[in-house]
């Protein structure tokens, strides 16, 4: 007989997975197939800002307040993981200073769904003062507030809350057919995981969340969603450039901004339309030059700063003629192909906003609740994302595990209360209080934690769950310690352990690559000598078109 | 009578072997140093001739004959270094003859580094990774597949150091073995030495200077665990200190062969070999100034002067410019390229290079041989680099090293040879 749920989840974006998390926790029986890893896509690749959508007001007020609204509640089931950002506008012109004052006024009535604060004005020394790289060329600045997230960490949470719901979760297994009845009504999914094999797996609903491909799924299931993918790209710097965000005007008037985000500063983003394909994003110099170009007018001295590493994502923005990309609705949209097409058994979801995921993921699973006759509410904005009970003491868990506090910060800051879970696991097992990856620190531990626990299965997995190498030297240091935590948990050979140290450095290549430049150059050559020179990798390794 | 006055820039390899060439042809020798540079984060060894074509993946099939692979190098490249050599000798045995003139100067038999290994061929050596390495010459006591007890060795974990890890290290050195066609069945065992605290880092245990005595004591503890093992292999993490040799100076009085791995960065042999070149140097008489050169002058096409730190002036009759690449500090690439000392201009391919993208200079894959690492000064015949117009920028200015274009070491694995010739060839060069 063939394995069959009430609903599968196709994608494991922020979308999938808080679907996947809201109907577990009422009781439906789901099973979630994501391709690549959990958060690989649009969601890791957003900005991580749980925020208001200030730059919506003017045009898509609805999406500024379900942003706020549901900010809020995202603050309560997941405090650990949002942290505050102070936003300041920079006011060019005297003329300007009103508008700006107005417009203000207005988002301030939005501020406290999302524990926000109300603007103030400042004077252009008190600006100096805040942030003392600035342009002297303003009169002023506005504040506003908002709260960012790590969305990998956000996405995790959720499949680990709907795993413990019940919810079979299955990362690298991609969907490769709509499985339908003679009538043409889907009724489940064709699966391939990573090792080739395949299998059937049946349900009542398939709810379709791919996210940047879902022109190509959808064609494949023959529903009608279009979306109009557009490319936004990140430059990532070593430090806190900052430590309030600065609103930025590119060449082209477009908005972007520069934030200090967790041990990084992040400038973004370029927002393109993108007709390429989706699994192969290449950031392009021209892009970096773009983001720098526009931050430099506000702050003059940003080509100094050293940028570790540029990363590009697709939105999967509802489709919209006549517009300029950032001009696009940030509005999101649930699809009852029963309704709209006549085909049952499958509902898709597009558009949206980070911040806006768990409303969203309420209104679909809302729409499959009734098509499945479950009666059962909403909780996910009351009940705790796993780690969101309470957040536990940084200097009391280091004292009583004997690891850094600083480590161990880092960590409650990615798991909440479960980093006593992680760290637990070096009773058994001291040596797994070594330090990784220094540059964030991740200790050996939460490592572990995440194969046993996240559905983490690679280096690359690894480094979406936990900012493995995700610091200045972008894995030069750790990544031949990290394969060897990876080789004993996972059992890997020796030829899959070089094939998995290759890929991971790979994947980091591919974010230096446009942005080699000044001291990262010297890292590179350091990178490389020591892997392909002094470890000799690339010629050892047999190497099948890895990426 | 003192002889000409040389100044040397750059205190790695290649300005070493410059620096102790122009003193044995009777120059007075200055060297200018920023730091360890590339050569004190080397594994160890020294290539002088890769296979320019080698196979991926079948590491036993490559050539590892080097006097072969320096002939193919010289007919596929001619911008290399080696090329320019034979070209200017006529000979294209040259190269070879000047890095075997080379090696007792830099590396006497009674000198504290000793290496095993030769310029016939290259040699298959363990790296810290559990990968081999081909290479020419290497630290006395590296762990080689054919080594005399290697087919059951003891490898050790340092107890807290994360940077080596012996599991990892044994399956991925099962695999390499196999692929040469030899067998390695480690034992995996764990050696504490005292004083180095409950997590060390490389960098912490290289830095540890104590007597060697306490090492052997705690290697031959852990050996006493092991049954039936008939060798022992280190990871590369012992002091760099004065004893280069400290694997074959354990297995001696511990008696059954003790190994240590080729390194990765931050690396002890690579270290030890920077702390020996800085006593040769001493040993020869020649004076060293630390510091960043920061400012230059020049008369009628004559370099004069530098300024080191932004305080000590060197004047010389004759300079080598040994500056190394990115990680030496020779070259810079933010938007362009710069020659960070002169402003020479930089070439690739023959061409000179200035602004351009990072992503016309790398390929897609990180293992793509990657032209960014090709870029350098090019020199004429006596080793002079060029200015703009193709013309000898400096009558008395000479370049030897990474700074020069027209090589990668990183794919061709001719890196300490080049070093080694052009620095011998700059130093000649600089003191006639």
């Amino acid at each position: 007989m063939k394995e069959s749920h009430d609903v599968i989840v196709v994608g494991g974006g922020v979308n999938g997975t808080g679907i996947a998390r809201d109907l577990a926790i009422r009781g439906v029986d789901v099973a979630l197939f994501e391709k690549r890893d959990l958060a690989s896509g649009a969601t890791g690749g957003c900005s991580g800002m749980i925020h208001g959508g200030l730059r919506y007001l003017l045009y898509d007020v609805d999406t500024t307040r379900h942003s706020c609204v549901d900010s809020g509640y995202i603050q309560k089931i997941a405090p650990h993981m949002l942290f505050r950002i102070p936003f300041i506008m920079p006011i060019p012109h005297k003329f300007t200073a009103p508008f700006f004052e107005t417009y203000f006024e207005v988002y301030d009535k939005f501020a406290p769904e999302k524990r926000g604060k109300p603007h103030t004005m400042l004077s252009k020394e008190q600006v100096i003062e805040l942030v003392p790289t600035i342009s002297r060329d303003i009169v002023g600045a506005v504040t506003t507030d908002e709260w960012g997230i790590d969305p990998q960490r956000l996405c995790a949470a959720n499949a680990l809350s709907a795993s413990e719901h019940g919810a079979h979760i299955h990362n690298h297994v991609e969907v490769i057919e709509f499985l339908k009845d003679e009538k043409g009504n889907v009724i489940g999914v064709k699966t391939r995981d990573r090792f080739g094999s395949e299998r059937d797996v049946l349900s009542r609903i398939v709810m379709h969340a791919t996210g940047p491909w879902l022109n190509r799924t959808s064609k494949m299931a023959g529903v009608d969603v279009k979306i109009r993918p557009g490319k936004g790209v990140h430059l990532t710097f070593d430090r806190r450039l900052l430590n309030m965000s600065v609103i930025l005007e590119m060449i082209d008037g477009r908005g972007s901004f520069i934030m200090p985000h967790e041990n990084t500063s992040i400038l973004g983003t370029t927002d393109d339309d993108y007709y390429g394909d989706p699994d192969d994003l290449r950031v392009t110099e021209d892009e970096v030059e773009y983001l720098l170009e526009g931050a430099e007018r506000m702050l003059p001295g940003i080509r100094e700063a050293r940028i570790i590493r540029a990363w590009a994502a697709v939105r999967p923005t509802l489709y919209g003629w006549g517009k300029n990309e950032d001009a696009l609705s940030r509005d999101h949209m649930v699809y009852d192909h029963e309704k709209l097409e006549g085909m049952s058994g499958i509902v898709s979801i597009a558009g949206g906003k980070l911040a806006s995921y768990r409303m969203m993921s309420e209104e679909a699973s809302d729409l499959i609740c009734s098509k499945l006759g479950v009666e059962a509410r909403c909780q996910t904005h009351v009940v705790p994302l796993p780690g969101g009970e309470e957040t536990p003491d940084a200097a009391e868990l280091a004292g009583e595990y004997g690891v850094s506090r600083y480590a161990v910060s880092r960590m409650i800051y990615r798991h909440g209360a479960r980093a006593r879970d992680v760290l637990e696991l070096t009773r058994e097992n001291p040596g797994l209080k070594r330090t990784v990856c220094e540059c964030e620190p991740v200790l050996a531990c939460e490592l572990v934690y995440s194969m046993r626990k996240e559905w983490a299965v690679s280096l690359t997995d690894l480094r979406n769950r936990t900012r493995l190498g995700a610091g200045p030297c972008q894995a030069a240091t750790c990544a031949s310690r990290a394969v060897a935590v990876l080789a004993e948990e996972m059992g890997l050979s020796g030829r899959e352990i070089q094939e998995q140290l290759l890929s991971f450095l790979q994947r980091r290549w591919r974010g230096k690559r446009p942005i080699l430049g000044g001291v990262m150059v010297d890292q590179e050559e350091i990178n490389q000598a020591s892997h392909f020179l002094s470890a000799n990798l690339a010629k050892m390794a047999a190497i099948k078109g890895f990426d | 009578m003192e002889g000409k006055r040389v100044a040397v820039i750059g205190g790695g390899l290649a300005g070493a072997a410059a620096a102790l060439f122009a003193r044995r042809a009777g120059a007075s020798v200055t060297i200018v140093a920023a730091g360890g540079g590339a050569t004190s984060m080397s594994s160890g060894s020294l290539d002088v001739a890769g296979d320019p074509c080698p196979p991926i993946g079948s590491p036993g099939k490559r050539c590892t004959d080097v006097d072969l692979n320096i002939e193919k190098v010289i007919l596929t490249h001619p911008g290399h270094p080696y090329s320019i050599i034979a070209r200017a000798a006529g000979n294209k045995n040259a190269v070879m003859s000047v890095i075997d003139e080379a090696l007792p100067v830099l590396f006497p038999r009674d000198g504290l580094l000793k290496l095993a290994g030769g310029l016939f061929h290259n040699q298959p050596c363990f790296t810290q990774f559990g990968t081999v390495k081909f290479t020419a010459l290497f630290p006395q006591g590296a762990a080689q597949p054919s080594s005399d007890g290697l087919e059951s060795p003891l490898i050790l974990d340092v107890d807290g150091l994360s940077q080596f890890n012996a599991a990892a290290w044994a399956k991925v050195a099962q695999d390499s073995a196999s692929k040469l066609g030899n067998r390695v069945e480690p034992r995996l065992g764990k050696v504490r030495f005292k004083g180095t605290g409950e997590r060390p880092s490389t960098a912490f245990m290289m830095q540890i200077s104590r007597d060697p005595d306490s090492f052997v004591e705690a290697v031959s503890e852990a050996a006493a665990q092991a049954q039936g093992v008939r060798s022992i292999i280190l990871p590369p993490v012992l002091p760099s200190g004065i004893r280069s040799n400290i694997a074959w100076f354990i297995g001696e009085r511990i008696n059954m062969p003790v190994y240590e791995l080729l390194a990765m960065p931050p690396s002890a042999p690579g270290q030890r070999l920077a702390t020996h070149l800085s006593d040769r140097l001493a040993r020869e008489g020649v004076r060293t100034i630390s510091g960043k050169v920061t400012r230059f002058e020049s008369r009628d096409g004559f370099a004069r002067s530098v300024e080191v730190g932004g305080r000590e002036s060197v004047e010389a009759e004759s300079w080598v410019l040994a500056s190394g690449k990115y990680i030496g500090g020779g070259l810079e690439k933010t938007r362009a390229f710069r020659e960070t000392i002169f402003g020479l201009p930089l070439f690739l391919n023959d061409r000179i290079v200035s602004q351009k993208f990072s992503g016309n200079v790398t390929g897609l894959k990180v293992t793509d041989r990657h032209a960014l690492f090709e870029v350098g000064v090019k020199v004429d015949e006596l080793l002079r680099p060029v200015d703009r117009s193709g013309k000898r920028a400096y009558e008395n200015l000479f370049a030897a090293g990474a700074v020069l274009s027209g090589y990668n070491y990183m794919v061709d694995g001719t890196g300490a040879g080049v070093a080694i010739a052009t620095g011998a060839k700059a130093g000649m060069n600089a003191a006639e």
